[in-house]
């Protein structure tokens, strides 16, 4: 029997046409780290990119800190101590994502399975006519991460050909 | 005109026998979990014969604070031949810095014993080239930690980017802090294969 490959797909969800989020539940506890792709759109009234997770269903009580550094065409700045918030941090904290702009983002969720830490996500995120930014993201449990929701923080939506992919990496046993 | 042919261009598989098994392109190599404090860890006899590597991880160290660093030495190398710069938000302030002529690459940010209990921090970081005879190496770090709470030590993001100015192949990494990693640290390290390997 083969070996599985090291990055393996879990799971892709391409929009045919817009949603208000993307949910991917039932993740495999196989893996070692998990990493998220994002290419999207925003498709109508301005938001921010935030994540949501949990075990069984999505978590969306205040258990969540974040940290965000950013980079625009005239400015630096960095933000997030404080809390605890809703959600967790994908992109976009100070200036909303102009409807129609393109949103790539990329996720690191190392140990995401373990049940002894607290749950940690890195995030890069790439808005092309807008910003560049990083940001790190604690979700205030031990437990086991088995679905991750990514949602716009207001009435936004993800565009129509929007794509989210979730890949599972395994570590050397 | 130059016309490039890609060798591989319909590549489809690394099979070439009967029985072969395709791995694909990135291979987990080693991964290190600690059960108890260490003070180092380390990956030594790293094959030769991929293209990158790739190193990640989850750590906190035994020391009093809520944030600590990560020290990288290759091939056991403590010679003033590295040196590194850092890119990093901390709480609502952005902050860089760099160094020279140092006996390691001195990156951030992992957790520390006075951040939350079950706090760790993460980092992913590549280091491209590893086996190159005519190039420095150069390592690539993108790491975080979020404590719970509002005190800014315990909200880093960070990048950095780290030079060791020797030409020989990478074949040892050490990981070390200033401290001791703790129990529940993990460090992972996969080969990073090039296209017809």
């Amino acid at each position: 029997m083969p070996l599985p490959s090291t990055m393996t797909p879990i799971a892709t969800s391409y929009l045919a046409s817009a949603a208000s989020s993307v949910t991917f539940s039932n993740i495999p506890q196989t893996y070692s780290d998990l990493y998220l792709v994002c290419s999207t759109k925003a498709a109508s009234a301005n938001g921010s990119f935030l994540c949501r997770v949990g075990n069984g269903s999505v978590d969306t009580g205040s258990n969540y800190y974040f940290n965000v550094l950013e980079a625009t065409s005239s400015v630096i700045r960095a933000a997030g101590a404080g809390g605890p918030e809703t959600f967790g941090f994908l992109t976009g904290f100070w200036a909303m994502i102009t409807s129609g702009n393109d949103v790539f983002v990329t996720s690191h969720f190392n140990n995401y399975s373990s049940t002894s830490q607290l749950k940690t996500w890195l995030s890069r995120g790439n808005i092309p006519s807008q910003w560049t930014d990083m940001s790190v993201s604690t979700w205030n449990s031990t437990s086991a991460i088995n679905v991750i929701s990514i949602v716009w923080n207001t009435s936004s939506t993800l565009a129509a050909g929007s794509t989210v992919s979730l890949y599972g990496i395994k570590a050397a046993s | 005109m130059t016309v490039i042919t890609l060798k591989n261009k319909n590549y489809q598989s690394t099979l070439t026998a009967p029985f072969d098994i395709d791995l694909g392109g990135m291979i987990p190599l080693s991964t290190t979990t600690l059960s108890s404090t260490a003070s180092t860890v380390t990956f030594s006899d790293i094959p030769q014969h991929y293209e990158h590597l790739h190193i990640r991880g989850i750590a906190r160290t035994d020391r009093s604070l809520q944030n600590d660093i990560l020290r990288w030495k290759f091939n056991s190398d403590t010679a003033a031949n590295y040196s590194v710069h850092t890119f990093n938000g901390m709480g609502s302030t952005v902050e860089s810095g760099g160094s020279t002529s140092q006996g390691y690459i001195q990156s951030y940010i992992i957790g520390a014993n006075t951040a939350t209990s079950n706090v760790f921090g993460m980092f992913v970081a590549d280091i491209l080239d590893y086996r190159n005879i005519n190039k420095y190496k150069t390592l690539r770090q993108f790491a975080g930690i979020r404590d719970t709470g509002s005190n800014s030590n315990g909200a880093v993001i960070s990048l950095s980017s780290g030079l060791w100015m020797s030409t020989s192949a990478i074949t040892r990494i050490d990981l070390t802090s200033i401290g001791n990693y703790m129990s529940g640290s993990s460090f992972e390290l996969y080969g990073i294969k090039r296209a017809g390997a």
